[in-house]
Formats: structure tokens, sequence, C-alpha cells
């Protein structure tokens, strides 16, 4: 009950007008993209590359690898020579021969890193053993022990489907929503301490038996509530584009399935991964809600409490760069870190990327709570913002 | 109403956040625009630099038969002492040592500035090409009208003030305002003008601090009468101005700008009286345009204060829309700003 009185203050109805606003704008920026990536060439050449997939989909097969590679050649052979017909003709798959042959050379080398991953991954794993012996020899622990994980996580890994992947790596390299997420969050919980004070209300609150100390965790609690829930309701509504619009379905294969991940430590799914990564930009977006939370403790008015929480986020942006305690920005770019094998140094320790951002995030939100419990379970601190 | 206009303005510049907030701002203008103008300005030495100087001393301005004369003259030596073989004929002994360090001594001032000469040469051919073109020292005001990226950190603060000056009174002291002689209309009126002015004055603030910046870091302004298509940039464009005129229209624009950043604030105050709402939309409509469109110069036809901002691009690309729709857009949010307040200051309603 005290959540929902709580929220009550803070999201009315003009706020939840506006919250819709821009998840309406974020689903017309999700639809562009989806036009521009997937549907950005002519609307036959889609079709007629959907057709192929779905009848080359399935396990790998050298009948399958013949068939494409003996039609991507003769279409080379055609367009190579010039002689060929560049107007629109309706006999050819996509209208023209020069398109046909960019389909087949598409699919051509898609089913060419299917079939030859395996080894490209234990030449991988081969290096890592190497490496991992050599520097085992020379006593180097922190590069053994990269070189053993490397080893562990590049160990039997095998393509044996061919799976459609476009629009599955198009949906998770689209990120463009984290700045709506962001705008959404200052807008809610800019207000979660310094309101009360705006209205002269900080003080009445702190005679009340449940004000004080129980009023700020139940605050604390909702800023966290709304830093989970936000972002979550995005990313569904993200991914529900995409599954509705294109062939994004198909997430049981492992990430490796996806070229640009062929170097990822990462060993699960995509599904797996794609709500991993979604968990970790949640503690991301978590920080920066505790950041605006402590902006709105500083201040009696709102609009200070916004100024100081972007001129407070700038500076973190900033540091970012510079001190590894901030790394926790780095999980905002996660999905491009875990492309490769990705560490960060903390206090001389060689640790993967991920528990770097945990950990710097952590420290932020402990701080952050901290802060935020001084300045308002303290009886001098609140009066004296309201100059009584 | 020239009393109320300053008792508001005194209002808004006695809050110390908010004149710690343009300290801030004025000082990451000045950091900013060293920064910047070294990385874009600074990439040659000293002495280059005063070679540089005494070139366009010497030969600046209009060019004339004599000049370009002179110009080739001064080409030819400096490509002869460049291209000299004072060390073979040294080596096949057609010169004795002593004889060889002095025609060394003699063409040394020369060879040293070869590779500044011909930085020269090529503006000197540039400028040559087209009779209405002046040969100046066009760095500065290429970097100054090719800032074409929005001061955010100025928006923010406009936003910020424009918000203030119409949350000051709440509650109960605005019906005290409304029983006043001076309230209702006048005070209404005098919150847009004050809102106007300080952002006029913050626009202008910026931009004296980036040429007075400029100007002690040791960059001249010379040449500010001659044409925009003396500088190489803007060779393409398709009208007759002075670079001084285009650097005072792509100003007015520009605080056109923020002048339609604080109106649409202005209107969604109005509309929701509530800070953290009215700050997240203008934001909103501000950034949104940048996400959604891949290409910046379409930015530039969107009837969004984002393109206004942006600076000389704005306005100098012909092919915009000759209907001016963000002007009007912008003077219809005056009209109905001024509604808006003079309304809510007639009868208070919660």
């Amino acid at each position: 009950m005290r959540y929902y009185l709580e929220a009550k203050k803070i999201i009315d109805c003009k706020v939840i007008i506006i919250v819709i606003l821009i998840l309406l704008i974020n689903a017309v920026n999700v639809n562009k993209s989806i036009n521009t990536f997937i549907y950005g060439d002519d609307k036959r050449f889609v079709e007629e590359r959907t057709g192929l997939y779905h009848k080359l989909e399935g396990d790998m097969d050298n009948s399958k690898l013949n068939y494409i590679e003996k039609k991507k050649n003769e279409l080379e052979k055609t367009v190579d020579g010039g002689n060929y017909n560049k107007e629109f003709d309706d006999s050819t798959l996509t209208g023209y021969v020069k398109s046909d042959y960019n389909l087949y050379n598409d699919i051509f080398e898609h089913i060419e890193y299917n079939k030859n991953y395996k080894k490209y991954s234990w030449d991988l794993e081969c290096k890592s053993r190497s490496n991992y012996e050599y520097y085992s020899e020379k006593n180097n622990r922190n590069e053994a022990k990269k070189y053993k994980y490397l080893m562990s996580k590049y160990d039997n890994r095998d393509i044996k489907s061919i799976v459609d992947v476009k629009s599955i790596s198009a949906w998770l390299d689209y990120d463009e929503s984290d700045f709506f997420i962001f705008i959404i969050l200052l807008i809610l919980i800019s207000p979660i301490f310094s309101s009360d004070r705006e209205r002269k209300m900080a003080c009445f609150t702190l005679t009340t038996i449940n004000g004080k100390n129980k009023l700020c965790y139940i605050k604390l609690r909702l800023v966290i509530m709304i830093s989970m829930i936000v972002p979550f309701v995005v990313y569904i509504n993200n991914f529900l584009f995409y599954f509705f619009r294109t062939e994004c379905y198909k997430l049981d294969i492992p990430l490796y399935y996806i070229s640009k991940y062929k170097d990822t430590t990462y060993t699960g799914s995509v599904w797996q991964f794609a709500i991993w990564t979604s968990i970790l930009k949640v503690l991301a977006f978590l920080v920066f809600a505790m950041i605006f939370a402590v902006a709105s403790s500083l201040v009696n008015k709102n609009i200070f409490s916004i100024s100081i929480g972007i001129v407070f986020t700038i500076i973190i942006y900033w540091l970012s760069s510079k001190i590894n305690l901030f790394s926790f920005m780095k999980l905002f770019d996660i999905k491009e870190q875990m492309k490769k094998y990705w560490s960060t140094d903390i206090c001389g320790i060689q640790v993967h990327g991920v528990y770097g951002g945990i950990l710097s995030a952590g420290i932020i939100i402990v701080l952050s709570v901290i802060l935020i419990v001084f300045f308002e379970c303290n009886i001098k601190g609140v009066i004296k913002k309201e100059r009584i | 109403m020239l009393e109320i206009v300053n008792s508001e303005i005194g209002k808004i510049f006695k809050n110390k956040k908010i004149l710690l907030f343009v300290f801030f701002i004025v000082v990451y203008e000045i950091i900013q625009c060293k920064y910047e103008a070294e990385g874009n300005l600074g990439r040659i030495s000293e002495s280059d630099k005063a070679y540089l100087k005494g070139y366009y001393k010497e030969w600046g301005g209009k060019l004339d038969k004599k000049k370009n004369n002179s110009i080739e003259g001064y080409k030819r030596k400096i490509d002869e002492a460049y291209n000299s073989d004072d060390y073979n004929r040294l080596i096949n002994k057609q010169i004795t040592i002593d004889e060889y360090h002095n025609l060394v001594k003699k063409r040394k001032d020369l060879t040293k500035q070869k590779h500044i000469f011909d930085r020269f040469y090529g503006e000197y051919l540039y400028v040559s090409k087209d009779n209405s073109r002046s040969l100046i020292d066009t760095d500065v005001w290429e970097y100054i009208l090719s800032r074409n990226n929005v001061d955010y950190l100025l928006v923010i603060l406009l936003i910020v003030i424009t918000i203030q000056i119409f949350d000051n009174e709440r509650g109960s002291i605005k019906s005290v305002v409304i029983a006043t002689v001076k309230g209702r209309r006048n005070i209404a009126i005098s919150k847009i003008l004050v809102a106007t002015f300080i952002t006029i004055f913050l626009g202008l603030l910026v931009e004296i601090v980036m040429l007075i910046t400029l100007t002690l870091s040791g960059y001249s302004f010379d040449g500010h009468n001659v044409s925009l298509q003396s500088i190489m940039k803007f060779a393409e464009i398709n009208r007759t101005i002075s670079i001084r005129s285009t650097y005072i229209i792509t100003v007015v624009y520009k605080i056109m700008g923020y002048i339609y950043v604080s109106n649409i604030t202005m209107f969604l105050y109005a509309l929701f009286e509530k800070s953290n709402i009215v700050f997240g939309v203008t934001i909103l409509m501000i950034l949104a345009p940048v996400y959604i469109y891949d290409d910046l110069t379409k930015l530039m036809h969107v009837p969004l204060p984002i393109g206004m901002m942006m600076g000389t691009y704005f306005w100098i690309d012909t092919t915009r829309i000759k209907i001016l729709i963000p002007e009007i857009i912008m003077a219809l949010l005056v009209v109905l700003n001024y509604y808006c307040y003079v309304n809510s200051y007639k009868g208070y309603k919660k």
C-alpha cells in the first residue's frame, strides 16, 4: 500500500501520457530500424531470400552447399563478363541478374562460414592452449588463467545447421532505446525526494510514525523497482516488434552462429545472451537511477534535481574513460564487448569485464544508498533544506 | 512594466545555483573553444604562423596582376632553392666546401618556408579562379562557421531558467499576485519578455566568450568583409554575402533556435505545470530527431529547434523549404504562450 501511495505521487496521468508518448517514439524508431536494416533492399529480394532460406534450413549437408555454390559460380561468370541484361528481368529470381548474384553470394558466404567454423574455433583453441602452456612455464598466472579460460570456451564448437540469422543479428545490434529509457527514468526518479520538499511536506512527514527512515527505504525500493521495470518493458516491446515483423524466432541457436560473434567467449544460446545482457544493462540503469535519487536528495526543487542529475551523468561519462571504478558504463556497450574476450584491471588483477562492470556498479549503488540515507534520514539536514 | 521585468530578472540571477550554472557554462565554453581551436587551427608551428602572417600582409586581399606576378616569382625562388643541386656540385668538386656552406646559409630561409608556402600557394590558386574571392587567412572563420554542434549545456540551462521563471509563483502566492494592480496581463507579458531577454543574453554571451577566447589565443579575424566564397569550404554556396554577414545571420538563427526552445518549454509548462515532465519532453523534442534521422542534413528540414541551433548549414542550404516552417511555428508558439499565461493569471484555478 505504501509503495502504491509513493508511486501515485510521482506517476500521475500526465506522467503516464508522456511515458506512453516516449514509448511510441521508441516504437517508431524500432520500425524505422527494421525497415532500413532488413527491408532496405528490394521487397522481392527479401521475399526470395526468405524463401531460399526456408528451403535450405535444417542440417548442413553437401548437396545444399553444392547447389548454392553452383548457382553462385554461374552468376559470377555472367557478372564478371559484363555482358548481361542490367534492366529489370522477370525471369530472374529477384528481377535483376546482379541482384541474384548478390543473393546467392550472400548465402554462400554464410554457409561457408558455418562449414569452416569448426576449424576456426579449433585453431583458436590450439592457439589458446599453446599460449597457456607458454605462460604457465613463465609463471605468468594472469595470462595463463586467461588462456585456460579461453581454451575451455572455444572447445567443441560446431555449426551443424543452416539458420537465417540476419534478423536475429539486427535485433541484438539494436541499442537506440537506451536514450529513451534514460529520459523516462529522469522524469520518474528526479522528483522522488525533492517533490516532498518542494511542497513543504518533508517536515510534516518527519513527525509521522512511517516518516524519516521507513519512508526513505520505501522510496529507495521504489527507485529500484522503476529502474528495473522500465528497461524490461522497453526491451520486451523491441523484441515483440522484431518477432512479429521479421524471422526472429529461432533463438535457441548458440550465439556463435552469428558471424559477428565468431570470437565470443559466451557459450549459451541467443535468448540466454539477450536476457543476460538485458539484466546487466538494467543494472547499469539502476546506477543512473541511484545517481538521480542522490541529486534529488540534495536539493528542494525538482528542476534543480534534474539539472544536477544531468551534470552528474556528464561527469561520470567523462570519468568512465579515465577511472576503472566507472567501468559500469561499458555494460551499456556489452553486446559489442562480448564479441571478443573482454577483461578489465581491478587493483592489478585481470578479471572478466562483466565482473569488473558489476563490481563498479555495486560500489556506486552502495555509495549512493549511503549518501541518500545520510541526507534523508538526518533531521537537521532535511529541515535546513526547507529553510525553516 | 519595466519594474516588473527588472524584479523578475533579479529573482533569477539572485539564485546562486543558476549563477553557478552560468559560470560553469562560461568556463566549459572557454575550455572547449581552446581545445577545439588548438585541434583544428594549432597544427602549424609558431614560425610557420609568422611566415603565413607575412604572406597575407604582403599579398592578402583582392588579387591583381602585380600580386600574381610577385607570388609566382616567390614560388619560383623557393622551388629553385629547394631543388638546388649544390650538394651534387660539391661531390663533383665544382664548388668548395666553404662556397657550399655559404650557399646553404643563403637558401636556408627559403627552403624552410617550402611546405608552408605550398599551402599558401594552394589557397592562392583557389582564389585566383574567381574574381569575387579574396586571399585571406580563412582558418579561424572556417572553424567558426563550421561549428554545427548544438550547445546542449546551454540548452539545459535555458530550460531550467525558463521553468524557474514560471515556477516562482505557485499556490497562494499566485492568488496574491493576481489581486495586485500590476498582476494579470502585465506580469504574464513580463515573464515571457524576461525569458526571451535572458535567452538572447546567454546566446550572445556564449558567442562573445568564444570570440574573446580565440582573440586571446592569438587568432585574428581579418578579412571579415570579403565574400564567403573566399573560404574553400563554402565554394559551392550560391549567395553573394560577406563572411561577417554570414556569421551575424548564423548567430541570429542560433539565438532564434534558443528562443524556440524557451517557447516550447513555456508552452509545455502551461500545459503540464510539472518541471520534470516539461524538462523531459523538451529534451526529447530536441534530441529525438538526432536519433531518428541518420543523416544530419535531414535535421535541417525538421520543424524543431535542432536545425536552427546547428549554425550556418541550416540557413545557407538553398534546398531548404522556403516556407520557413520552424520560424512560423516559433512565432505561433509566442502568441500561444501569451494567451496561455494571460489566461492563467486571469482567474486562478487549481
